[in-house]
């Protein structure tokens, strides 16, 4: 059996029929993936998490992934400064939650990878086996520098990054091990309990450099990234599988994301996007985090510096889904088709925009076939499992 | 624990967006109007800026306007006090009856005051800022 | 206002009304605190946790310490080998339950602190300010061994505790500083959100060494330590609160740790410390342990030998509270006469024992002064703490608007 029969066998979400997976990113942090200082009720608390993940079990969605983040990234919004640190929000949801898959991310350098495998085996105990792991090495110079020193040259952070790795892979599966590498040695590791998942909680990254696009072949099973077009979509897909089997004789999925902006008419959507991003958008904040990743004004055109910073403010570079729930589920059926497994959604206002895309958005996505009706999917053992209702989340 | 205020009013976009600094850079203010200031406030602020009260005051008329569309007698103090006849007691005295005069925002631990929102001197003041109190006695 | 008096007016539970404080030793490690192989229906998982701490929240009971562990400490019960991670656990924990105070307990060798200070802030916004830090220093070398070349020197291991708890302070209180140190360099040190809590999150630690002993009266709110009589409990308290003061001008309460085994007769308990401590006792991890903390069993009499590996197998080297209600609801009165604040307890089998000891013991407490019934101490923990979500200190004054427009 290959090790995504595994997952498929063991029932873990991420695995599931649906042809079109369903997340969202980042609830945790202040502004989640928009950058503006537009109105809106969220807030990256307890309280509001759990409300939006109790609503998304109740609408069949995949996981949720959290963005780790150690410092604002500046401007007046200063876009994710105020968010909960992952491992323990993690925690926290999988102790409030019977059927969602969570992801910590994981900035590596913070953190040995001893402590990161014991901790997500104490989630994976609470959530009865549904947390994963997102990696990231660090490319935010700011936040890197708190931890003085930390941030390393980027191919030598994949070095470290793939160390790191193999010692949490070790952690969950030997006993008694030594390791020795250039950045950890390890007498006589043990660890218990281990991960109760098989074959282990599912491994994500979004690394798109060569490196990283490497080391996601091979460790994770999920590589995230951006799409420009829809055959964009479908040639990184397939860089990707070929990557991964031609390189390390593994299977590999890929997984985007994107922002949602859906209303009864084409009109109001719009409106409403210039409404958070032209109008309200914390534009200096997007001009930094645009320097950040070297989109430069010399070398591209007007039009697309704009349309680019527009998408970063919209929801962090991703795909706009803007229009009516036939032209977001278009969109989102047209993703399916490239090959791509799946998609995380961010809206402005989780609360007050989530229950109009569940409601006039997904029943289209069922129609399509790209997703099944929430009751045929429940397993019978999952349905034994909400009987026994032992925690009430007391925050909610 | 630094205790940080803030005089603004409700709509200025520089107001707003230094209320919003603060408050996601987690710098705890408190926030009033600045039609709120007294007279002995301004004489404390004042006291605080090497130009002294003059320095609280927009600089000309288009300024003003800009921000006050609608506040024709305040006017006309702007061009007096700036031309340097009046005593600084005067100009406090001006600014008690007619705060609008006063630049927005104004951010102030009444050590140290910041005038309008700057960016950099923001970041260059809050260095070191203590938030909360944590009592180690 | 003092440290100790905020920490009351915010209604946190580790200040509230009760001379004698209650809390659990290690819900979340395997064994919990008896080195035995007695049978028992514990499991270190957290659906049991979750039900012990709705038993404790509804008994009244103040707070639940976790015990950090990497590994187990060897022979057959392999002690505390199979455990769940403390700050994922508190995290967790906050989540479910509403008025019990819970602890974080970190090897602080094995986290750095912005990570530290991050989740702690982390659970204080799930708990609502109901979390606190035990600092551990790690000393049990199979363990640090993991984190290879980690374990510092002894002395070295609390300037490294200083410092640590330093930046993490700094990490609560204030934005944009920078720090220089001798293990810790920090650029353009930043959070938020800062703990809700007033005036921080509760700190406590067990060093017993003289170094040991310096950090806590510098730093934390609670010294732990086990007694051995009720004399020495009151000189051990005595001498905190006098060197916190006299060096540190600085208030500090002590703690205990107990184990229980309550029964109807005496007889009965008796039976049952003999069962699981002198007939399924685990003797090869308690030569490890006491290898591990110096006992030196040549020196000592046979009886005093005897009595330490018992206490040990019994609960962790706590205080034995065996035999009736009665007897034990005495032992409690008198450690609270001693001037220690409280004592946390364990039991071999919490889910099975702690009803009868809850049932039994509590109402002689009450009826002896030293704790109030539940009722008179709810009052002040759920609402005030609750109430307090962004700090009294960011007040978005109503006044701010202009009068008219």
């Amino acid at each position: 059996m290959s090790r995504f029969d595994v997952f498929r066998e063991a029932g873990n979400p991420m695995f599931n029929d649906n042809k079109l997976k369903l997340g969202i990113f980042g609830p945790n942090v202040s502004n989640s993936c928009s950058m503006t200082l537009a109105n809106t009720t969220f807030k990256p608390d307890f309280e509001t998490n759990v409300k939006i993940a109790k609503m998304m079990e109740d609408a069949g969605y995949e996981c949720i992934v959290p963005v780790a983040r150690w410092r604002g990234f500046g401007g007046s919004s200063n876009f994710n400064g105020n968010c909960m640190e992952t491992y323990t929000w993690a925690a926290a949801m999988a102790a409030v939650t019977k059927k969602i898959y969570l992801f910590c991310t994981s900035h590596v350098p913070t953190m040995h990878p001893i402590v990161a495998s014991k901790m997500l085996s104490t989630i994976d105990e609470i959530s009865k086996g549904r947390i994963g792991l997102n990696t990231v090495t660090g490319w935010f110079p700011k936040e890197m520098d708190m931890f003085a020193g930390k941030k390393m040259e980027h191919d030598k952070g994949y070095e470290y990054a793939t160390e790191w790795m193999e010692v949490v892979l070790k952690m969950w599966s030997e006993q008694f091990f030594d390791y020795k590498g250039d950045f950890f040695e390890i007498k006589d590791g043990w660890q218990e309990p281990k991960p109760t998942q098989s074959p282990r909680p599912v491994l994500i990254s979004a690394g798109t450099s060569k490196k990283g696009r490497e080391f996601s072949a091979r460790f994770t099973d999920f590589n995230f990234g951006y799409i420009e077009s829809m055959e964009h979509g479908k040639e990184w897909t397939n860089y990707m599988k070929k990557l991964a089997w031609d390189e390390f004789r593994r299977e590999i999925n890929t997984f985007t994301t994107g922002f949602v902006v859906c209303r009864p008419t084409e009109k109001e959507a719009k409106e409403f996007y210039d409404y958070y991003v032209r109008e309200q958008g914390d534009w200096e904040v997007a001009n930094i985090i645009c320097d950040m990743f070297g989109i430069e004004s010399s070398s591209n055109s007007i039009d697309f510096l704009t349309k680019a910073r527009e998408n970063f403010i919209g929801g962090w570079g991703g795909w706009a889904f803007v229009g009516t729930p036939e032209q977001v589920a278009d969109e989102m059926i047209k993703i399916s088709k490239t090959g791509i497994s799946g998609t995380l959604v961010s809206f402005l206002d989780y609360v007050e925009e989530m229950p109009y895309f569940n409601e006039n958005v997904l029943p289209l996505l069922e129609q399509a076939g790209v997703r099944k009706p929430i009751k045929q999917e429940e397993s019978p053992e999952e349905q034994e499992n909400t009987n026994t209702e032992l925690y009430s989340p007391v925050q909610v | 624990m630094d205790k940080w205020v803030l005089y603004g009013k409700s709509g200025n976009p520089a107001s707003d967006i230094a209320k919003a600094w603060l408050k996601n850079n987690g710098i705890p203010s408190e926030n009033y109007s600045i039609f709120q200031l007294t007279r002995e406030e301004i004489a404390r602020l004042a006291n605080l800026l090497p130009g002294g009260a003059k320095d609280l005051v927009y600089p000309n008329t288009f300024s003003f306007s800009l921000i006050n569309p609608q506040k024709k007698t305040e006017k006309e103090y702007i061009h007096q006090i700036h031309k340097g006849e009046l005593t600084e007691d005067e100009i406090i005295g001006i600014l008690g009856t007619y705060p609008a005069l006063v630049i927005s925002p104004i951010i102030t631990d009444y050590k140290t005051v910041l005038v309008g929102y700057n960016l950099e001197k923001m970041v260059s003041t809050f260095r070191y800022v203590k938030v909360k109190d944590i009592t180690m006695a | 206002m003092s440290r100790f008096e905020i920490f009351r007016e915010a209604g946190n539970p580790m200040f509230n009304n009760n001379q004698l404080k209650l809390g659990i030793f290690g819900p979340n490690v395997n064994n919990s605190c008896s080195m035995t192989l007695a049978e028992t229906s514990f499991k270190p998982n957290f659906e049991t946790n979750v039900k012990i701490a709705k038993m404790m929240e509804a008994a009244g009971y103040e707070c639940i310490v976790p015990v950090a562990r990497w590994r187990g400490f060897g022979g057959p019960s392999n002690f505390n080998g199979e455990c769940m991670e403390t700050y994922t656990w508190a995290a967790a924990m906050a989540a479910v339950t509403e008025k019990i105070y819970l602890f974080c307990t970190s090897h602080l060798p094995t986290i750095h602190p912005i990570v530290a200070s991050k989740m702690i802030s982390t659970i204080d916004g799930i708990s609502k300010g109901r979390i606190g830090l035990n600092t551990v220093n790690g000393w049990f070398p199979n363990e640090m061994g993991m984190f290879s070349g980690k374990k510092l020197e002894h002395d070295k291991g609390y300037e490294f505790a200083a410092e640590w708890l330093d930046v993490v302070l700094k990490m609560w209180s204030e934005q944009f500083f920078d720090h220089k140190g001798e293990f810790f360099e920090i650029k353009d040190g930043w959070q938020e959100p800062k703990p809700s809590q007033s005036p921080r999150p509760v700190l406590i630690n067990a060093g017993s060494s003289k170094a040991g002993m310096e950090f806590a009266a510098k730093y934390v709110d609670f010294h732990f330590s086990f007694i051995e009589s009720m004399e020495q409990a009151r000189e051990w308290t005595n001498r905190m609160k006098k060197l916190a003061w006299e060096e540190y001008k600085r208030e500090i309460n002590t703690f205990t740790t107990s184990f229980v085994v309550c029964r109807p007769t005496e007889k009965e308990a008796w039976e049952y410390y003999n069962y699981y401590v002198r007939e399924k006792g685990d003797d090869e991890v308690t030569d490890i342990i006491c290898r591990l903390f110096n006992i030196d069993t040549a020196s000592q009499s046979a009886d005093f030998n005897k009595k330490f590996r018992e206490n040990f197998i019994a609960g962790w080297g706590g205080y034995a509270l065996v035999g009736t209600p009665e007897q034990v609801a005495d032992k409690l009165i008198n450690i609270a006469k001693s001037g220690v604040s409280g004592t946390l307890l364990s039991f071999v089998d919490y889910l099975e024992e702690m009803p009868y000891f809850n049932e039994t013991v509590l109402p002689l407490l009450e009826q002896a002064g030293v704790r109030k019934p539940i009722n008179s101490t709810e009052k002040p923990t759920a609402d005030k703490m609750g109430a307090q979500p962004l700090k009294s200190t960011s007040i978005e004054a109503e006044v701010s608007l202009e009068p008219v427009q």
